[in-house]
């Protein structure tokens, strides 16, 4: 039941996996803190740059962290780490 | 390009009416919009801002994450959702997109023909034609009763979609993950499916016989009737709808419905309809920046086929993130920045599930050397087997519950790294790569300033200082700041192969090896990028054997040697004695207070 | 058909662009959030339906425990609506203990069903609460039924608090990444090494080339790799051939020695030297090694937050396991004494 925590990833780790993402939904499909309809593609090139949409500002700050989206991934890519790295940016645009 | 009367091409016979017409032009026309052709466009884009880019495709849709069509298939994503980039994004990015059908390439004059003897000028052509699926061959009885397809593109899902709630049974035939994806597909919907593999085993290409039997299993338990060494002979029907198969063991299954999903090939046509031939080999053969043979024209996807560092062979990569990584690297050499281009693809990568269980293959897995080791660690529920050869992973197999941190493995792969202090969480599926890279650095840092040795300076040929900070551009992979090594080089060990030609079904090959070389050694993949592709010749550039490293050797006359930096004990530092020459004694030494450079 | 041929002036000319198009707007195009409060709260559908029914259901309750206390004297729990109150408090209970954990098995479910499902969660156990406090009226003697409402209180407060973590606890580690990264997202750690090795190598340059006549401290120039013939570049080596004598050596004191006996610095310092930290000779080591220092302990703290989280979860769990246990032992002491009641 406890499994070992992953840590963040970095930047350049996140663009590689977001590269990698196949777009099936399947961690959308599985988070328990995502409100509002969200795609996939809108999700990932937000997350690679740019300014973030109200909608995924709301469920970057709202994640928080269980790791539900991980294992559902058919690549084994990090969403959370992913979301992690959304808030960071939102924190960076904070200040 | 202008012309009046005639449009005169060589090699075709295109009469052209006397009708004066201009073709258009572009300085990038790709020519496929999937996910390496879209890539390409948006990456070269932000690369060239001021350049015009086309896509030319015979596809009615825009660009769809194909991966995910299997959720598409059973209902769990709508149409809107398989989009792979956001709607708009062509037009957003002045990505211009034309629906059409090209016939032809002119190279000499650089230009496409498209259907109806329309031309299209090009500076920078993208070959991004993707594959084709296979099917069932022309010839067999039935094939074409409705209730046969072949899955692969969107349409044919769109199809499949309609059928099925008529369906009750279905047949699926094929060995590979597309397959097993399809099986599950079906058993989601509640209808029974019979698979049929003409192997022994199942993805036989990647998994090893005891992986492939737990995923048979697990398929078995789902549901499915697995039948093995097995294949479709012909097909029943009735009134020209399908109503079972009939198989090589003469054995009848009723079914409404059966899919074919027995492998891709690579969309070549356009190579071999070039004025000047492009080469190619089961798939368009490219380097490592993804030029084709013949000049200004490039090739990416799963038309593309590249060099595998572990074998040497050349071999297409039809699969998703080899088609993201691949728009990118050939982006950035059309728009002449071939400095981003410079990021190797390394070994094959695979990662999905297959029915409960997700699979990641990473290297090579059906290698066998004489130094390659080989560890498994099975359980009921999971099976690991990885491969190393000295403490450098060389291939790895992962089949369980959850999937492993799969980029971080192929780095493993890619990089050389040493895998003595995790062998045994990457064989129990426990590793954490962030974990275990931050430490390496701090560990790094640290002996860095305690340890007192003396980092080993390289220099590159370019005499580029190594006191210039590395840069990782947003294209490239993070590495750790390693020393020894060379900068962009793979440190992949290069194996050998007891088999030499061996021709799978899905149509991919593997050449011949050279012959066996030192296990492990790091080597440049850069072709030179001096050396001019000369079309007529239809060579690739070759690629250097070896980078000779310069080392820093001081000049012995004017340097004071230093071979340790203090090292905090009771005694002076040495100097270590020259070996002057080899197998004779080294001289005493004499303290005079002048010393000598040791080299490296 | 293609699109409208823009090279019909001069389709000699390589054209640099196509017509400008007016830019797309973004796909969510609302206006743009940023920033990261400590205090955020979104109200979704589920959320709002949750509380209505849970205020409805809170406020009929009280109204009839108010008015059946007015009307009767009969406080029990074991009365009509005591009863009532037990079987809908029960009913709750199990909704909450099963509608989130069934629909996280479940295959087939569209995006936001498992956040609504985790919002009747919540509402469905403050629901069950608020029922068997009702049934309850107030009799608190220690007797299964007493734990079991401890049980779904601590329940409560637990989930309460997570739910606070959930909010805070990413947040946290959210600043602690930020620490660890750089703006552009890359590995601080990674850029540490690099000016570590930095100073290193050009402290190393330093000393290589201090012994140098003339020689200025730049930037290294490669040297050709080919080694030239021990004979020719041995100092060491073409004593060999010299005589011993020491009177060819220089008979005046070296650096060394002098060194010894002068008040230079030693070259190897003492103990209790300042220069004795292994940094001493590398000016600019020690600040990156603190840096790299704050850049563990920041790791570290992640770490911890996550187990928090990870940990809070495990926790809750294992509570609501002996919750149920309560529930299901005073369900039975229960139902044996309904059983005696209504048989006599």
């Amino acid at each position: 039941m406890l499994k070992q925590v992953m840590l963040h990833k970095t930047g350049m780790q996140v663009a590689q996996e977001v590269q990698a993402c196949i777009g099936c939904n399947e961690c959308l499909l599985a988070c328990p803190a995502l409100v509002e309809p969200i795609t996939i593609d809108v999700l990932n090139h937000v997350t690679l740059g740019g300014a973030i949409p109200a909608a995924v500002a709301r469920f970057a700050r709202s994640c928080y962290q269980c790791g539900a989206c991980v294992s559902p991934c058919p690549v084994g890519l990090h969403r959370d780490a992913m979301m992690m790295w959304l808030k960071v940016r939102l924190l960076q645009a904070e200040e | 390009m202008e012309s009046g009367g005639y449009l005169s091409m060589s090699n075709r016979n295109v009469a052209v009416t006397k009708k004066r017409y201009k073709a258009d032009r572009a300085d990038i026309v790709i020519v496929g919009n999937g996910i390496a052709g879209l890539t390409a466009a948006v990456e070269a884009r932000r690369l060239a801002p001021d350049a015009s880019i086309v896509i030319i495709t015979a596809q009615s849709h825009p660009t769809i994450n194909t991966p995910a069509l299997k959720q598409f298939a059973i209902g769990k994503l709508t149409q809107e959702q398989l989009l792979a980039y956001p709607a708009g994004t062509e037009l957003a990015q002045r990505i211009h997109v034309i629906n059409a059908y090209v016939e032809g390439i002119n190279a000499q004059e650089k230009f496409v023909y498209l259907e109806g003897g329309r031309g299209f000028g090009y500076a920078s052509l993208l070959l991004a034609t993707g594959s084709k699926a296979t099917g069932l061959p022309q010839s067999m009885p039935g094939s074409n009763f409705d209730g046969v397809i072949t899955l692969h593109c969107l349409e044919d899902y769109l199809d499949l979609r309609r059928r099925l709630p008529e369906v009750n049974d279905a047949v699926v035939t094929g060995g590979g993950a597309h397959a097993i994806e399809t099986v599950m597909g079906l058993l989601h919907l509640g209808i029974h499916v019979h698979w049929l593999i003409r192997g022994k085993t199942f993805l036989s290409r990647i998994l090893d016989t005891p992986a492939s039997e737990m995923v048979l299993e697990n398929i078995r338990h789902a549901g499915a009737t697995v039948y093995t060494e097995t294949e479709i002979q012909g097909i029943v029907g009735r009134v020209g709808s399908v109503r079972g198969v009939v198989t090589n063991h003469d054995q009848m299954i009723p079914c409404q419905l059966v899919a074919t999903c027995t492998g891709t090939t690579p969309v070549t046509t356009l190579a071999e309809q070039s004025s000047i031939p492009i080469m190619q080999k089961h798939g368009i053969l490219v380097d490592d920046q993804l030029r084709t043979s013949v000049r200004d024209i490039y090739a990416a996807g799963a038309v593309a086929a590249l060099k595998n560092p572990q074998t040497g062979a050349y071999e297409t990569r039809p699969l998703w993130y080899a088609g993201v990584l691949q728009g990118r690297t050939v982006a950035a050499t059309m728009t002449h920045h071939e400095e981003l281009a410079t990021q190797p693809f390394g070994v094959p990568w695979h990662a999905t599930h297959l029915g409960e269980l997700c699979m990641l293959a990473v290297g090579d897995v059906h290698t066998m050397t004489d130094d390659l080791m080989t560890l498994t660690d099975s359980s009921k529920r999971s099976y690991r087997r990885m491969s190393f050869i000295g403490d450098r992973l060389v291939s790895y197999l992962s089949l369980g519950p959850t999937q492993p941190d799969s980029l971080a493995i192929k780095r493993i792969i890619d990089e050389g790294l040493s895998i003595r202090d995790i062998q045994k969480d990457l064989l129990k599926g426990s590793f954490d790569a962030r974990k275990y890279f931050s430490r390496q650095q701090s560990h790094a840092v640290r002996s860095l300033i305690t340890s007192g040795r003396l980092p080993v300076v390289h220099w590159m040929q370019s005499s580029t200082p190594v006191s210039r900070p590395v840069v990782i551009s947003p294209t490239t992979s993070y590495k750790m700041p390693a020393l020894p090594k060379t900068e962009g080089a793979l440190a992949i060990p290069v194996l050998l192969r007891e088999t030499s030609v061996t021709t799978t079904k899905l149509g991919t090959h593997t050449e011949p090896l050279r012959d066996a070389e030192p296990s492990t050694h790091e080597r440049s993949q850069q072709p030179d990028a001096e050396e001019e592709i000369l079309p007529f010749t239809g060579k690739l550039p070759t690629i250097p054997e070896k980078v000779s490293d310069t080392e820093a050797v001081a000049d012995p006359a004017s340097a004071a040697p230093r071979s340790n930096l203090p090292s905090y004990s009771t005694k002076l530092p040495t100097v270590s004695g020259l070996q002057a020459t080899p197998g004779k004694r080294a001289p005493l030494r004499m303290t005079t207070g002048q010393f000598k450079v040791i080299g490296g | 058909m293609l699109p409208p041929n823009p090279y019909d002036e001069g389709a000699s000319q390589a054209p640099s662009t196509f017509p400008e198009t007016a830019p797309v707007t973004e796909p969510l195009s609302e206006k743009k959030e940023t920033g990261y409060p400590w205090l955020f709260f979104y109200a979704g559908t589920s959320w709002l339906k949750g509380l209505g029914l849970t205020l409805v259901v809170t406020g009929l309750g009280g109204i009839s425990y108010v008015w059946y206390s007015e009307a009767t004297h009969d406080t029990s729990p074991f009365s009509t609506p005591g009863l009532i109150y037990a079987t809908l408090g029960t009913i709750f209970f199990v909704l909450a203990a099963v509608s989130y954990a069934l629909r996280r098995r479940l295959r087939k479910r569209a995006v936001g069903q498992l956040h609504a499902s985790l919002n009747w969660h919540v509402f469905f156990a403050l629901m069950s609460l608020v029922m068997i406090f009702l049934h309850s009226f107030g009799n608190f003697e220690p007797i299964s039924g007493t734990f079991a409402l401890y049980g779904l209180i601590a329940m409560t407060i637990s989930g309460f608090i997570g739910r606070l973590l959930d909010r805070v606890l990413p947040r946290l580690i959210a600043v602690e990444v930020q620490k660890v990264l750089t703006e552009q997202g890359d590995d601080r750690i990674a850029n540490i090494s690099q000016k570590l090795e930095a100073i290193v190598v050009h402290q190393t340059q330093k000393e290589l080339h201090g012994f140098k006549v003339g020689k200025r401290d730049t930037e290294p120039t490669p040297v050709p790799a080919k080694r030239s013939s021990p004979n020719s570049m041995s100092f060491i080596g073409d004593m060999l051939h010299k005589p011993w004598d020491l009177a060819y050596i220089s008979l005046e004191p070296t650096q060394q020695e002098l060194d010894r006996q002068g008040t230079h610095y030693r070259f190897i310092p003492d103990k209790k030297s300042a220069f004795n930290r292994p940094e001493a000779l590398l000016p600019g080591a020690e600040e990156q090694m603190s840096e790299l220092q704050e850049m563990h302990t920041a790791m570290q703290r992640e770490q911890f937050y996550r187990y928090i989280i990870r940990l809070w979860r495990v926790f809750h769990i294992c509570l609501a396991l002996v919750t149920i246990g309560l529930v299901t032992w005073h369900l039975i002491f229960a139902t044996t004494i309904l059983l005696r009641i209504y048989a006599h």
